[in-house]
């Protein structure tokens, strides 16, 4: 019985399985992603309760894959978390501007993330 | 006519030819030493990626534990643990990256680096001084100021990168202070470092801004603004913008946009005078444009009908007329 | 006998110029050598700094230079939102993108205003610089945090526009890039590092591009780096592995860079601005552009470096068709020497430094007259070996010295290539790179000579011309 479906995507394969396995510990159900291009096309199809997308992607960026989740019916309010390695207020607002929701700073710190991750969820489903 | 003997063209072609082929054949051995490294070193990561995995992904009880087994993985691996470790906190903050930092300096990777850094090679150096900023533990600061020193100007670098990583605000005089003449070490590197420490050292930074060189002032006006030190709001004013250099100037009238109240209009109201270097007048134009009292509208309005193009457009831009209805977005 | 005067005349030709003509190719090609060890040593130090470069602090620090992305469109409909979009999305902490619209006539601006929510902005765009197209309109994102402004205006030309552009341009450095050209996502940090290592002297930079064909590009980035199929765009691979990861890096490392490839330039804007833009009536923009600020700087006495980043940074698809590569070449060629003939006076004199006593001359005797001196070489040695006037042995010496020695340097391009980059990671790549390093010296290289004396040649028709027509009107009328 496990907490519910996360995808996550992010380029670099070490922080994906960490990201992975945090999650996966915790008792949800996970698939990974190490492109935009992968991370889309799993996102619109795998019915996911939350995603967890890195910005700085080559191919397509997280910010490109969140606006098409956006504009696709049946991904346009599941909660997305961006990580992002930028501090500045205008990516970040440019993020929210796509409908991101929640975003996290690299370098995050796993426990933070699996608890945003639960309090996204929780917030989603109520 | 020129005539050539045969033995001298035959001769010449045959180490035309070996030269070439030594090079097809340098080529080609370059790329297979590299595919062999890769492969090792994929090998020697994935036995020691799960377990340093499991320490970044532990709960509490559960770190001490992981911590462990990546001490006590075998020399032979440790090397790659190391720079697995030291990569990964490039991503990650918290308890369990404080936990693995505990596991380098046992292991005695702070140990090593420091010594490193009395090395011959400034490439050993460099590396050693970016380790040390990696682990980010106090007791590296010492052996970094001193790389501040260091005659290789790219070991100066990073050392002042990694003294922003340790992050400590009593460091600020010394890191303004590796920003002499014939040091060359970036302003923009010692800056993001005095960034780090989160904090100031506010007497530091006065002492910086009335400073002899001129990229020690620029830096200091430039850190002050973005750390929010209101202490030195004044001096920036006064002395930045009448700073005999024009980057200092146009440094200071970017940092008022932070900095500065409406007390400090008319200050960036003379900036914008037309003897002053057009660099000078677009940033304290664009910086009025910023502030919403009715004095700067007022110098603003003035400036609409500047002679330089940029001026009168950020003017413009900050002051819509009344008669346009949403002129400005 | 018909050919006897001919035959007279080719033994006249290598009586004088024989052993000349060798020593020129000679020359030419341990010139490139050295540059390629220059730009060894330039790449050995830029290798191991890359290893403490410290891009992702430079990514997340505020301290950073802002940049303008200046991106020039005319009829790009196709490619806009991608180019746009991936401009956007460059890892940079302060970036803006300026599109300018060229008086585009299919749906470029249509697609950028409906993608990016565009709002007319009313701004005035009067600039230092002097514009000739007509601004129609400026556009902006009604979503105030995208950094992107889109210029409309009457068709002017590509100069025009970036200099529409420049003016427009709010941060300190700006960059110019085609909208057809694919970037790294580090392309402005790797590019704005030597701004922001030494703020007060450098003024301009450029970075490394290379040929897109092949390759796998996604959402206007590349995603996969392939050899080309076609073989005139392998050969092209070749070629700007060498000019522009050697023949740059080397002039860069000797201080007296000229040419700032135009697909990937970064330049301080006040410089620009002081400079007056880009030249809208030069063919060779780019080179001519550089040039101006060597003499400017020059001129007035002050400091200040242009620098080659030997990193590369842009992606752009080279010709595929021998039709449009000879259009190309021509182009250059004609603006490489209407460049070098406006900035004569720079040439071989002492107060331009190592520029006018090294660079232009060189770029003089062995860029300019090269093609010459190649096609000349070409028909004249077979010629005269047939009529028997030429010895074998010489016709082997040139073939040594023009040919083989000059696959010799492209292979030592090539092992510095693999030693730095190795961007072409599969085995059959690097096989096709030097089948392709052969095939550049039987067939093409001629080609590209004689398409280069073309080039040249129609361009002193046209001054001919130009003064010819002056000359009608008369001096003396007024």
């Amino acid at each position: 019985m496990t907490l519910g479906k996360v995808l996550v995507v992010d380029d670099n394969h070490d922080i994906c399985d960490l990201l992975a396995l945090k999650l996966t510990n915790a008792g949800f159900d996970v698939t990974q992603a190490n492109d935009g291009i992968t991370g889309l096309e799993l996102g619109l199809n795998g019915s996911f309760d939350l995603v967890v997308l890195d910005v700085m992607m080559p191919g397509m960026s997280g910010i490109d894959v969140l606006r098409r989740l956006r504009d696709a019916e049946q991904t346009a309010t599941t909660p997305v978390l961006l990580l992002t390695a930028k501090t500045q207020e205008r990516d970040v607002e440019s993020g929210f501007g796509a409908g991101a929701g929640e975003y996290m700073t690299k370098p995050f710190s796993p426990r933070e993330l699996l608890v945003r991750v639960k309090a996204m969820l929780a917030r989603s489903q109520s | 006519m020129v005539t050539l003997s045969w033995s001298v063209l035959i001769g010449t072609l045959v180490v035309l030819v070996v030269c070439c082929t030594a090079l097809l054949v340098a080529t080609v051995a370059v790329r297979l030493s590299r595919a062999r490294r890769a492969r090792r070193h994929d090998e020697r990561t994935a036995q020691v990626k799960p377990l340093v995995l499991e320490v970044l992904t532990a709960e509490d009880e559960e770190v001490a534990p992981a911590c462990e087994a990546v001490a006590a993985l075998p020399d032979t691996l440790w090397p790659t643990a190391e720079t697995f470790v030291l990569a990964a906190f490039d991503s990650v903050r918290g308890e369990v990256r404080d936990a693995l930092v505990q596991v380098l300096i046992q292991r005695g990777t702070l140990e090593r680096a420091l010594a490193a850094t009395q090395s011959r090679s400034a490439v050993r150096r460099a590396r050693a001084a970016e380790v040390i900023g990696l682990v980010g533990h106090v007791s590296g600061r010492r052996g970094l100021v001193r790389l501040l020193s260091d005659p290789n100007i790219e070991v100066r670098t990073v050392a002042a990168r990694a003294l922003g990583q340790i992050g400590d605000p009593h460091l600020t005089s010394i890191l303004l202070d590796s920003l002499r003449p014939g040091s060359d070490v970036p302003p923009s590197v010692v800056g993001t470092a005095l960034l780090g420490s989160g904090e100031t050292d506010t007497a530091a930074l006065e002492a910086g801004l009335a400073a002899d060189d001129e990229v020690v002032r620029l830096t200091a006006i430039a850190v002050s603004a973005e750390l929010l030190v209101l202490a030195t709001a004044r001096a920036v004013a006064d002395r930045g913008l009448t700073d005999p250099s024009v980057t200092v100037r146009v440094q200071a009238a970017r940092a008022l946009a932070r900095l500065g109240g409406a007390w400090a209009v008319p200050a960036l109201a003379a900036a914008t005078d037309p003897t002053e270097a057009s660099v000078v007048r677009v940033a304290a134009t664009r910086t009025l444009g910023e502030m919403p009292f009715p004095p700067a509208r007022a110098h603003l309005a003035l400036l609409r009908d500047d002679e330089d193009p940029d001026v009168r457009r950020l003017a413009t831009a900050a002051t819509p007329s009344r008669e346009t209805a949403g002129g400005d977005r | 006998m018909t050919l006897d005067p001919v035959r007279d005349a080719l033994l006249t030709f290598f009586d004088v110029s024989g052993p000349w003509l060798l020593l020129y190719f000679f020359l030419i090609n341990t010139s490139y050598l050295v540059l390629i060890i220059l730009a060894s040593v330039n790449f050995g130090r830029h290798l191991r700094r890359t290893q403490f470069s410290g891009t992702t602090s430079a990514a997340r620090s505020p301290l950073t230079p802002g940049v303008s992305v200046l991106l020039p469109a005319y009829n790009e409909a196709n490619v806009i939102l991608d180019s746009v979009r991936s401009v956007l999305d460059l890892r940079y902490p302060d970036h803006e993108v300026v599109v300018i619209n060229d008086g585009s006539t299919d749906a470029t601006l249509e697609r950028l205003v409906e993608t990016f929510g565009l709002v007319r902005s009313g701004r005035d765009v009067a600039g230092r610089i002097e514009v000739r197209g007509a601004v129609r309109d400026v556009w902006v994102p009604a979503d105030e945090s995208i950094p992107l402004v889109v210029v409309d205006k009457e068709n002017s030309g590509r100069s025009d526009s970036l200099n529409m552009g420049i003016n427009v341009a709010s941060r300190d450095l700006v960059v110019m890039v085609d909208a057809d050209s694919v970037l790294d996502p580090d392309a402005l940090l790797v590019v704005s590092k030597p701004f922001a290592d030494d703020p007060q002297n450098v003024v301009a930079t450029g970075g490394v591009i290379r040929a897109a064909n092949g390759c796998r590009v996604v959402g206007g980035r590349v995603v996969d780096v392939r050899m080309p199929r076609s073989v005139v765009a392998r050969i092209q691979v070749v070629e700007y592995l060498r000019s522009f990861l050697l023949g740059r890096a080397g002039w860069s490392q000797a201080d007296a860079l000229i040419l700032i490839s135009g697909a990937f330039g970064m330049f301080r804007r006040d410089i620009l601005l002081e400079a007056g833009g880009l030249d809208a009536d030069s063919i060779g923009e780019d080179f001519e552009l550089v040039m101006r600020i060597h003499k400017m700087m020059k001129d007035s006495k002050r400091d200040y470096r242009v620098v080659f980043v030997a990193e590369p940074v842009s992606w752009t698809e080279v010709p595929d068709t021998l039709a449009v590569l000879g259009r190309q070449r021509r182009r250059w060629h004609r603006g490489l020497w209407e460049v070098l003939w406006g900035y004569r006076r720079m040439t071989f004199n002492p107060r331009y430094g190592r520029i006018g006593m090294v660079a232009l001359p060189y770029y003089w005797f062995f860029e300019l007259f090269a093609p010459l001196l190649e096609v000349v070489g070409v028909i004249v040695v077979p010629l005269g070996l047939l009529l028997g006037v030429v010895n074998v042995p010489f016709a082997v010496a040139f073939l040594l010295v023009a040919y083989v020695y000059a696959f010799f340097v492209t292979c030592a391009a090539l092992l510095v290539e693999e030693i730095s980059f190795h961007r072409y990671a599969r085995w059959r790549d690097l096989g096709a790179i030097v089948l392709a390093s052969v095939a550049e010296n039987i067939g093409y290289r001629q080609l590209t000579a004689l398409w280069r004396l073309q080039g040249w040649w129609a361009s002193l028709r046209k001054k001919k011309a130009v003064w010819g027509t002056m000359t009608r009107a008369g001096f003396g009328s007024s």
